[in-house]
């Protein structure tokens, strides 16, 4: 991800601004109810994202998507089906069970289930647009500038850094166990992802181990240089988190939302 | 199953960040003592949060059809405590909404309370209790690890059943959430279980003072 934020258009715009947008965003499509605001923070979202990466998004971070996506509609499937049981049923006649499951959709319980499913995929797009223009030590530097306590900061640095570490360690591990067979039965599976574990585990106390020694020979004092250093938070930051908020309120306010039941289930 | 961004009403989403912050602050708090007063135990508390970064990264097939993870953090609470476990399981939250989709932002509260204050706090209790009672390494491991991930889900089914129930019901929907989100969970925990139980004896033969001074013995024991 780093290396994507690296070559993104936006990686010298203020990481505090940016986390200021993307908050207020996503706390503002949290408190409307209109669900024209999470489509147009939606919208904002993709447009970063586009501006940022130009869809260039490594295939792990869009399989990643996809399976949000799915969890989303889950998710959403569960808000819908537990209807009031006093207001009338749109998709069926009564109250039906599937499985173990009662399904009960209202015209509100299918509309609240759209609601969060345009909240969700507004989060996801204006997350991704923020982490896909902010390499971690930018947001390091905005953490200090929150004034977060410095041993915190490079924690969340080194876990990010090692995290990735481990990852590589990892898929090396499983791919030359795959390849002595050992993920052949459910027994032997677990065994070796046993192993596995283990042995990061352990190599990852030896990398700690070797690791102090190596960053202060190196002059380590806790903190990772920035060579280009990203623009400070303005004013013209809260000006347009302002201006951004204030329109999607009135957007929200005075347009009446669609009647997502009456659109797709034809409900009256 | 993290809560996804934009899932809980904004209501909730406060309310569990009131109750999570000060946990993790506590542990924040901690955390910075432990790095000030010994700086080269800084490595291995960031390598132990990206451990939990990568248990969690782990996709196991679930009963569902769908894919689960371990939650990694039982592991973390027997070796370093609650509040510890607080910190890193929020720090992991949060790369895991910002990188991979996984969670959001402003459901980070209720997803630090269900994987990373109860669910530990649930690990702890049964680790402590069953070595009490002197059962071995792998065994308290196992159920520790088990009931972490068990609780983690319970919790997390809880916590949709308060915001969503009030239509349908709470107990309708709590066997609902709980049916969809936990009870699948069920294989995924024992999986869970069985595999830390597996590193907890690897590591008890191989590096028993990880466990304490008091383990050393027993762990010498079995190897």
């Amino acid at each position: 991800m780093d290396v994507l934020a690296y070559g993104s258009r936006m990686v010298r715009w203020s990481p505090l601004g940016k986390l200021l947008f993307t908050f207020s965003l996503l706390i503002l499509a949290l408190l409307s109810d209109n669900i024209f605001v999470p489509i147009m923070t939606f919208c904002v979202g993709i447009c970063l994202m586009a501006y940022s990466t130009k869809f260039k998004l490594p295939s792990i971070i869009g399989l990643a998507i996809l399976e949000a996506i799915l969890i989303m509609v889950i998710g959403c499937g569960m808000v819908s089906v537990l209807g009031d049981p006093s207001e009338p049923s749109v998709f069926l006649k009564d109250t039906e069970e599937f499985l173990w499951i009662e399904i009960h959709i209202t015209e509100n319980s299918f509309n609240h289930a759209w609601l969060i499913m345009f909240r969700a995929i507004a989060g996801v797009t204006l997350m991704l647009s923020f982490a896909s223009s902010t390499p971690i030590p930018h947001i390091a530097y905005a953490l200090i500038q929150l004034r977060i306590p410095k041993e915190v900061v490079e924690i969340v640095v080194l876990v990010y850094r090692y995290a990735f570490l481990l990852l590589e360690r990892t898929e090396v591990m499983w791919n030359a166990a795959k390849c002595r067979l050992g993920f052949n039965g459910i027994r032997r599976s677990m065994s070796t992802t046993a192993g596995i574990l283990v042995n990061v585990f352990i190599i990852s106390l030896e990398v700690a181990e070797r690791s102090q020694p190596a960053l202060e020979s190196r002059n380590y004092n806790g903190s990772f240089p920035i060579y280009r250093m990203p623009n400070k938070i303005g004013l013209y930051w809260f000006v347009l988190t302002a201006a951004t908020c204030v329109s999607l309120y009135v957007i929200g306010y005075y347009i009446p939302f669609p009647n997502m039941a009456t659109i797709l289930l034809g409900a009256v | 199953m993290h809560i996804m961004e934009g899932y809980l009403p904004w209501q909730w989403c406060l309310v569990w960040f009131v109750i999570a912050l000060p946990i993790v602050f506590f542990g924040i708090n901690k955390i910075t003592q432990i790095i000030r007063e010994n700086p080269e135990q800084k490595m291995i508390i960031a390598l132990s949060g990206a451990f939990i970064f990568l248990l969690s990264s782990l996709k196991l097939p679930s009963v569902t059809g769908s894919s689960s993870h371990p939650t990694g953090t039982g592991l973390s609470a027997v070796l370093y405590g609650i509040s510890c476990t607080a910190f890193l399981a929020t720090v992991v939250l949060l790369f895991q909404a910002l990188l991979l989709a996984h969670g959001g932002i402003t459901t980070l509260g209720a997803n630090i309370f269900s994987m990373g204050i109860a669910g530990p706090a649930a690990a702890f209790a049964t680790w402590f209790a069953l070595r009490r009672a002197k059962l071995s390494i792998p065994v308290s491991m196992f159920f520790a690890a088990m009931v972490a991930d068990l609780v983690t889900y319970v919790v997390t089914a809880l916590q949709l059943t308060v915001a969503f129930g009030g239509a349908a019901g709470y107990g309708t929907a709590f066997i609902d959430f709980l049916t969809i989100f936990a009870v699948t969970q069920v294989p995924l925990a024992i999986v869970e279980g069985i595999i830390l139980s597996m590193f907890a004896k690897y590591l008890a033969d191989t590096r028993p003072q990880i466990f304490g001074p008091e383990f050393k013995k027993e762990g010498a024991a079995s190897a």
